[in-house]
């Protein structure tokens, strides 16, 4: 799986960024980048 | 196959492929409940929303509107995969309309009221659980451990449809894919691309009304 930065190329993505990431079997997402928000447990 | 024996058996005819066919309720957005982890259960209200569209978006993705009436990308997605949920923005100052344009495999669908919604409700897309998650085990229940219709906290039959669609005063909370799938709940099913777009006709004022989301996985 690979992840591209497309608001800030070649930058770590930061909250609000639109990246796409492609999966090994070609299939591609291209949505704004949020931290993952840890559950509570 | 009959269509019954293949819905029995979980195969052929129960795929949606079309997002108009998905369940569509609007409601208040303090009443609609997303759960993260065995203790935390969060509204979708304006002051809640980044949290709740936080934890959606751990299964999916969120974006927020900037302009009035204008669409924006929540997600694009290219192979196959299956869509489960859709909530756009909502607006708190007035009535107002919420907009979601979904392309499932080239075909363009507009899913609207027809009339527009009150203040500060939001327009959710596809399948839920009645009645508020329950959290915390033990004897700190903090909602009912019944979620099926009918159940204490479903509220029933209590409001007409408002824009084509139902409106309930109760609450309800959005369902993680995997036990969507387990209880057979309605979601959709794309053979080559999804994109996801919403909007509303005014722009909220709050950061948390601009936040929409969904709820998708790709399959391998």
């Amino acid at each position: 799986m690979t992840i591209e930065n497309l608001t800030n190329p070649g930058r770590e993505p930061v909250d609000g960024d639109y990246i796409r990431i492609t999966y090994a079997n070609g299939s591609v997402e291209e949505r704004h980048f949020y931290a993952p928000v840890e559950p509570i447990v | 196959m009959s269509d019954t024996l293949q819905a029995l058996i979980g195969g052929g005819g129960r795929w949606i492929t079309d997002p108009r066919q998905l369940p569509v309720v609007t409601l208040p957005e303090a009443l609609l409940y997303i759960k993260s982890g065995n203790a935390m259960n969060t509204t979708c209200s304006a002051g809640n929303a980044s949290t709740f569209f936080g934890a959606m978006a751990n299964r999916g993705a969120q974006a927020s509107v900037s302009v009035a009436d204008t669409y924006v990308t929540c997600a694009n997605l290219t192979g196959r995969g299956r869509l489960y949920c859709v909530i756009p923005p909502s607006y708190a100052a007035g009535v107002f309309t919420p907009t979601a344009r979904i392309t499932i495999d080239g075909t363009v669908y507009t899913i609207a009221p027809s009339t527009t919604i009150a203040a500060s409700n939001r327009m959710v897309i596809g399948a839920y659980t009645p009645g508020v998650p329950s959290v915390n085990g033990g004897a700190s229940y903090a909602g009912s451990d019944f979620t099926l219709p009918n159940s204490y906290n479903d509220i029933g039959f209590n409001t007409a449809m408002v824009g084509g669609f139902y409106v309930t005063a109760g609450n309800i909370g959005i369902v993680p894919p995997e036990v969507m799938e387990v209880y057979n709940m309605p979601f959709l099913q794309f053979d080559s691309s999804c994109l996801i777009e919403f909007k509303t006709s005014l722009l909220a004022a709050t950061a948390g009304d601009k936040i929409g989301g969904a709820v998708y996985r790709m399959l391998p």
